[in-house]
């Protein structure tokens, strides 16, 4: 079953969700994404996970994962974004992402070295009890697993030094095809805040990740440390003016389908550095 | 009964509830505001600060709550947001995003009826009644329920403060501590000020209040009281141009219900750093069947 009217969206509606941000999320520069994840307020904050081999694949359909923004499965039939609306405080641009998998430790189950220069083995297909066997929830663009549509990120979880590394993280595409390796979408900044978020580019012709493989810095960070990401964009909306709202409907927002288990979260690109608060609805309909 | 067409939407509809409220004496940027205390209309009440605990809050019909904007509970069915429309129209540089929410607890009092005391710092023990079952499951447990510091009389404080509150989250775990989502400063302590709590990590919601620590005023500023509010927000307004005006319907704003017995209010969840008193207007219209 799925919705393919207004009817059919109205009569799905489920209680809207409400956040409010607004304290320690200091971007690291302007341009540079920061995520809320770790951030106070409602929801409560998120937490990282350095300790387990192979990473944590994220759902929320058996409890609430800390950190997301409430959802729960439909009993039966789909759901789907209603309605997503924020203000900021500053200008950007406000994502709401499904967060998929984070992992902040290698294969053995350390911490990601930010002082290494040596290829760290992530291996992220390899079945743990964590990672759902190794594989993504299936919620990519098309509800599988494969990928299509997944991103990975770098995201800052306790403030780094002033190393500044390029990065070549190691990853198996959508279509399954492996070595492919992406870096920094955007340099790196020297002593990056906690939640900077930096996006890790694709291969030409890439649509996706499936799997993480490698993680290598080219010099060292110094201190602090990041988590890998693996995330799906659901919506966005601009903030042109500081201070001012703005939202996406059913229809601007492309009614994109949420999947069983989404731990949706937000993340921000700012246009300025000047510390940002937030607040806004989440509405989804089932059906 | 529940609606569950746009037919359905607009031979429900009933006519308008219509509201118009200065700001207060100033305002700062991304700060939000409530407009309980505020004049205009609907009416502002008068702050308690002697009722023991704080009272719950619970229209009928007939019988709306002092403060409230126009609701009544349907005579069968469901009652539901079908638009919620504003302007700022006195604002000077920025919009910014109106909230309506369901009111359901104020409390200007802890346990032994004494109002709070803003420069003790120190933990007052409140014994908060159970909620009327508005939260998002019609239930009492609190989930999508929030704690909000409320200004109702002008305080000055001197620096950065934070005030915190022990609670029960909805899932009933007791000893949670709720930390405010943005701090307060010098300039922020005007009348509608409105300080909100956020939770602990994995909590959705409040279920009760335990333990209020207030510590917001030193020798030499102007004292000021406050209120604790148990709220839940509804629906939300975007305005995102200097002066704008902008409406919801009944799909943009997610068709929320408005469960019996509801006390909607307004919260401006930004308003413009000025001096001057801005003027929201506006009107929220109910569908019932």
């Amino acid at each position: 079953m799925s919705i393919t009217t207004l009817d059919g969206a109205l009569a799905g509606c489920q209680p809207p969700r409400f956040f409010f941000k607004g304290t320690g999320i200091t971007p690291t520069a302007t341009g540079v994404p920061i995520s809320l994840w770790s951030s106070a307020g409602i929801p409560g904050p998120g937490s990282f996970d350095t300790s387990t081999a192979y990473g944590v694949a994220l759902s929320s359909s058996s409890s609430l994962v800390n950190g997301q923004i409430p959802h729960t499965d439909p009993g039966s039939g789909n759901a789907y974004l209603m309605k997503f609306l924020a203000q900021v405080s500053q200008p950007g641009l406000l994502l709401l992402c499904d967060r998929i998998w984070h992992c902040g430790a290698n294969s053995a189950g350390s911490a990601i070295s930010v002082t290494s220069t040596s290829s760290q083995t992530i291996n992220s297909n390899t079945s743990g009890a964590s990672n759902n066997s190794g594989s993504w929830y299936a919620r990519d663009n098309n509800g599988s697993s494969n990928g299509d549509g997944i991103l990975l990120a770098l995201e800052v979880s306790s403030g780094v030094g002033s190393g500044t590394p390029t990065i070549t993280v190691t990853y198996t595409n959508s279509a399954g095809t492996g070595s492919h390796t992406g870096g920094f979408v955007l340099p790196w900044t020297a002593s990056s805040k906690t939640g900077s978020f930096y996006p890790i580019a694709l291969q030409a012709g890439d649509i996706g990740v499936r799997s993480v493989q490698t993680i290598q810095l080219s010099n060292s960070m110094s201190s602090g440390q990041f988590v890998l990401v693996a995330y799906r964009v659901l919506a966005q909306v601009e903030i042109d003016v500081a201070a001012t709202a703005n939202a996406v409907d059913l229809l601007t927002s492309g009614f994109p389908r949420l999947y069983n288990g989404v731990v949706p979260f937000l993340v921000f690109i700012p246009a300025n550095t000047t510390a940002p608060s937030f607040c806004g609805q989440y509405s989804e309909t089932q059906g | 009964m529940s609606i569950t067409t746009l037919a359905g939407v607009q031979s429900g509809l009933l006519p308008p509830s219509f509201f118009t409220k200065t700001t207060g004496t100033s305002s700062v940027q991304s700060r939000c505001v409530s407009f309980w205390y505020i004049s205009g209309y609907p009416n502002a009440p008068t702050p308690d600060y002697s009722t023991a605990n704080g009272s719950t809050l619970t229209s009928s019909p007939g019988s709306p709550v002092t403060g409230m904007l126009p609701f009544q509970d349907p005579v069968s069915g469901n009652s539901y947001l079908a638009r919620l429309q504003v302007g700022m129209a006195e604002l000077a540089t920025y919009g910014g995003a109106l909230m309506l929410a369901d009111r359901m607890w104020s409390c200007g009092a802890d346990n032994s009826g004494a109002s709070f005391d803003l420069s003790s710092g120190t933990n007052v023990t409140i014994a908060s009644p159970t909620w009327p079952a508005r939260d998002i499951a019609g239930s009492t447990n609190g989930d999508g329920v929030f704690i909000a510091m409320e200004v109702a009389t002008t305080f000055s404080p001197s620096n950065t403060v934070n005030s915190t509150i022990s609670y029960t989250n909805s899932a009933g775990t007791s000893g949670r501590t709720g930390t405010l989502v943005l701090s307060t400063n010098s300039a922020t302590g005007n009348p509608g000020g409105f300080y909100i709590f956020g939770l602990q990590a994995g909590d959705t919601g409040v279920r009760s209040v335990e333990g209020f620590t207030a510590n917001i005023w030193t020798s030499g500023s102007t004292i000021g009281k406050v209120q604790l509010v148990a709220f839940r927000p509804i629906g939300m307004v975007d305005l995102n141009y200097s002066g704008q005006t902008n409406a919801a319907d009944a799909l943009d704003v997610g068709f929320p219900v408005i469960p019996n017995g509801a006390v909607p209010f307004l919260i401006s969840t930004n308003i413009v750093t000025s001096s001057n008193s801005p003027v929201i207007s506006g009107s929220a219209t109910w569908a019932q069947g």
